[in-house]
This record gives structure tokens, sequence and C-alpha cells, in this order.
């Protein structure tokens, strides 16, 4: 019953099969008439639903670090991450994969405050399908990595938020996946943070680990990637090389994720109360 | 197991009193009924003696239902964060939340002692049964759980429903009264009621008089199985619904 399905003979890092997907998307209500103006005020939304792809196929080789870059709407690498790493189930089709993909993570707002550093990183782990021994026996790597020191059994709520994207993303690191997705966090962090997070990705990278990256500007493409997808339509129009696509796009266009959502408390466990919708 | 151990720390850290409100809520509740009905409303043949003891050993397993399954409609709903990053199957937040119920209902047991103690009347072997009621009920959750969980993420009125079905089945079900002691006609029906031949099963150890017929225990997990189907299917039905909504 697990929607993660591992196909470990399979030739490829992963392979979307005639994927199709739809998603319901809220949008705020426009037009000047009166009624339009008082739903509005309301804050009525009404409910579109938005082709997203339409019968996308395509393979990926292990150890490709593959650039997504959306041509007209953002989110389409979203929901492409998502699909790869399974945490959308395609309307139609299917994504096959050779070993669990999993998301970098960098969001401060995934650290819950109440709980320790150590608790966290658990928290974390454990949602990155790590089991606790494997938690328990990485915990020094990531102590080191993340440069946390005594703050370990402290509570996160006294880290700063730079510090807890270093927990999340040096978490994400330790589930020493074979293949990784990102949406703006291939690497995060102040500069000499960033410094470690290059050297152990691009070490990755040489290590046959296949990389998903979207969200990040031309510079960190360029420097990183190996193969460029433009997305746009209901799927791709443009595979080949990151420089070429870039071009197709304009490099301008192509920027990094803003890095945070709006300082706040969000709970992992009590799960976030916040409207939060795709738009 | 470990994110619902994290659930129960965070639950009671910050309560001065910590686990034992997992004993005082459920106390109050049975300690205010037994004043109601037997006090104020004085030696009426609503269940066995000693009405107290009648009373907690049914009123545990009801809270521990009704909890639950309120819990449940919550399971999947505000967790836009977690879900899209987490590749853990989507039903282990709900048996997170089930577990937390669980351990909730397993620590509240010592009540049962207590009123034994204090009504000095202590069962029979067959209070064995009590462990066959606990599985029954475990399995008639989950899958209540999975249906009530996949839903009402879908469909938030779901929830409100499920509250105002709850608090009906409070009085349906008899936890303050005895299904052995209703008139024959009104018996049968009751039977019907799923829960009836589990709180049956919990009691008949200490009240073997409670045992009317086998109709009830079959009713009880024939329920129960078919909750489970019915949740397992419902929830991979609406599994990719689920996730688009996060």
């Amino acid at each position: 019953m697990a929607r993660i399905h591992i196909d470990e003979s399979l030739p490829y890092a992963l392979e979307f099969d005639d994927v199709r997907l739809t998603m319901t998307r809220r949008r705020r209500r426009r037009g000047q008439g009166r009624a339009d103006r008082l739903r509005r005020l309301a804050q009525d939304t009404r409910k579109v639903t938005e082709e997203v792809f339409t019968g996308l196929s395509l393979t990926v080789e292990p150890g490709e670090a593959v650039a997504l870059i959306p041509r007209d709407r953002r989110s389409m690498t979203v929901e492409f991450i998502r699909l790869a790493a399974g945490t959308l189930i395609p309307d139609h089709g299917h994504v096959h994969r050779r070993d669990l993909v999993i998301p970098i993570l960098r969001r401060a707002g995934l650290v819950n405050a109440r709980l320790t550093v150590r608790q966290n990183i658990f928290v974390v782990g454990i949602l990155l399908g790590m089991s606790p021994e494997e938690i328990n026996e990485r915990m020094d790597w990531i102590v080191t990595t993340a440069g946390l020191g005594k703050a370990l059994d402290g509570y996160a709520r006294a880290c700063p938020p730079e510090l807890r994207r270093r927990i999340v993303w040096t978490t994400s690191m330790a589930a020493q996946a074979r293949a990784y997705a990102t949406q703006g966090s291939l690497i995060v962090g102040d500069e000499a943070f960033r410094e470690v997070g290059w050297a152990h990705v691009e070490k990755l990278r040489e290590d046959g680990v296949t990389f998903l990256v979207a969200g990040q500007n031309a510079r960190v493409l360029e420097r990183f990637c190996t193969r460029a997808l433009v997305l746009g339509e209901g799927g791709i129009v443009f595979d080949g090389t990151v420089s070429a696509a870039l071009d197709l796009v304009g490099r301008a266009s192509v920027q990094e994720d803003d890095d945070e959502e709006p300082e706040q408390d969000v709970d992992l466990l009590d799960g976030d109360r916040d409207e939060w919708r795709a738009d | 197991m470990l994110l619902a151990r994290r659930d129960l720390s965070q639950k009671y850290r910050r309560l001065r009193l910590g686990y034992l409100w997992a004993i005082l809520e459920p106390l109050g509740m049975s300690v205010t009924m037994w004043f109601v009905f037997e006090i104020l409303l004085g030696g009426r043949d609503l269940g066995q003696q000693p009405y107290y003891l009648f009373l907690t050993v049914a009123i545990l397993p009801w809270w521990w239902f009704t909890s639950g399954i309120a819990a449940s409609t919550k399971a999947l709903v505000g967790f836009s964060r977690t879900l899209p990053v987490s590749v853990l199957p989507t039903q282990f937040s709900v048996v997170r939340v089930l577990v937390t119920r669980t351990f909730d209902f397993i620590f509240s047991l010592p009540l049962i002692v207590l009123a034994m103690l204090v009504t000095w009347t202590f069962p029979g072997v067959s209070v064995g049964l009590f462990l066959l009621a606990f599985l029954i009920q475990l399995v008639l959750m989950y899958g209540l759980s999975l249906l009530v969980a996949s839903i009402s993420a879908l469909v938030p009125d779901f929830a409100r429903i499920v509250r105002i079905v709850l608090r009906a089945a409070f009085y349906l079900t008899p936890v303050l009264y005895s299904v052995a002691l209703l008139p024959e006609g009104a018996r049968s029906v009751a039977s019907l009621n799923p829960l009836a031949g589990i709180l049956t099963l919990y009691r008949v150890g200490w009240w073997p008089e409670e045992h009317v017929s086998m109709t009830g225990y079959a009713v009880s997990i024939g329920t129960a199985l078919v909750c489970l189907i019915a949740g397992v299917i419902t929830f991979r039905r609406l599994e990719h619904r689920i996730l688009k909504e996060a």
C-alpha cells in the first residue's frame, strides 16, 4: 500500500511513463462587478483545474544532474519533483524509480521550536525514511557538518533560522540517498556553509548520485548540472544542455527561489494550520 | 512509533500533571456519570452492580474510540508542509494518531484497577476476553480512522458530521446501560451496534450474565472487518487527491 515503489532492476534512475496530472488551484476572484468585488472582499476563491502534465515521458540516467527550468509557470517544477519523489501520484501513467528520491530540505519552518535539536533531527530524518538506528549512527556527522556543537540538546527555539536551515539540509544529506530532488535548496546557508555544501554535493555527483535541481539561479545550474529540461505546455519543451536551455528561456528569468517563508512557528507534529495554497 | 511517542510527550509536557491527565479526563467523566445516574437518579436498574465499576470498564474504551475517531478527522488536514516532503507512506499520519490514542487508553487502564479496589469486586477467568475486545476495537478503529481521515481531508464538512454522529452514538451504545437488562425487542436492535458486542466482551469478565448471545460478537467482528476493508480501499482511492490537496 506504500505509495512509493522502488524497482531495483530499472536501468534508469527515474522513468516517467506517460504521466498525466491535473491540479486544482484556487484563484482569487477577478472582475469588476459588484458580486465579484464582494466575493473578493470575503476572500472567496474559485477553483480552477489545470492540466499540468499531459503525457510526460522521459528517463533520467543514474548520476545525471538535471536542471529543471519552468518556461511559464514556476509550480511545474515543484510538481515534477513531487512526482519524482513520490509525494504526488499521477492521475495516469507511472513513475518508476530505482532508488528512493529524497527531497533536500531547507525550510527553517520544518524545525519545531518546542523540541530539542536532536529530536528535530529525528523527526525530519524519519520523514525522510531513515530508521532511528541510522539517524543515531549519522548523528555525529550531522553535528559536525551543520556545526551544531552544544546546540544539539538545547531547544530549537534558541536556534536562529540560519541554523535551522542547516539542520534540515544536513539531515536530508544524511539520508545518503542515491537520488536527490530539490526546489531551491541545493545549497543553503551563509558563505562559509555554502562552501561546505558545494564540496558535499559535488562529491556526491562524482559518486554517481542523481540530482533533480530546480529553483536555482542560472549560475548554480551551469556550474552543477549536466542536462537541462525546460518544462512547459504540459510536458517538456526542451531537453539538452544547460546553456542552450538558459538561452531559450532567458538567463535573467531563471531565479533562485526566495529563501524563506515569513518566520513563524510551524509544528510538524500538530500540523500547521495556515491556509497555504499553491497559486 | 517514534513520532507517536513525540506526540505523547508534546501533548503532556506543558501540563503540570503530565501523564496524569490521561487518567484524570476519563476519571472525571465516569465519576460525573456515576453521580448523576446512581446517586441523583438513584437505584434505577441501568446496569450491573457495582455500577461505578460497570461504568468505568466501558467508559475507557468508549473514550478511546470517540477521541481516536475525532482526532483522525484532523490526521491528514493541515500537514501542507510535511506531506510534500515525507517519503513515509501517507497512512502513517493516521496510524500515528491512532497509536497515540491507544497509548492514552492503555495509560488509563489503572482506573479499572482503582474501581475494582474501591468496589472490592474482582473478575473471573473470562477477563481474558478483555484482550480480544481490545483487538477487535483496534481493527475497527484502524478501518474507521482511515475512512474518516481520508474523507475529511477532502470534505471539511465531514469532520462536523463525525462529531455529531459520535455524540449520538454515545447514547446508542451501552456505556451507561447494559444490553442484558434491556427488554427483549430492544435487545436485538441494540446488538446491531458493533460497539455493543465489544463492550460486552470487556465487561463479561466481571459480569458473566452480560453475555446474551453470540450475535453481538459476530456483528462486532464483522463490522470491524468490513470497516477495515472499506477504510483501506477508500484510502487507496483517495490518496492521490489527498496528496494534491497538501
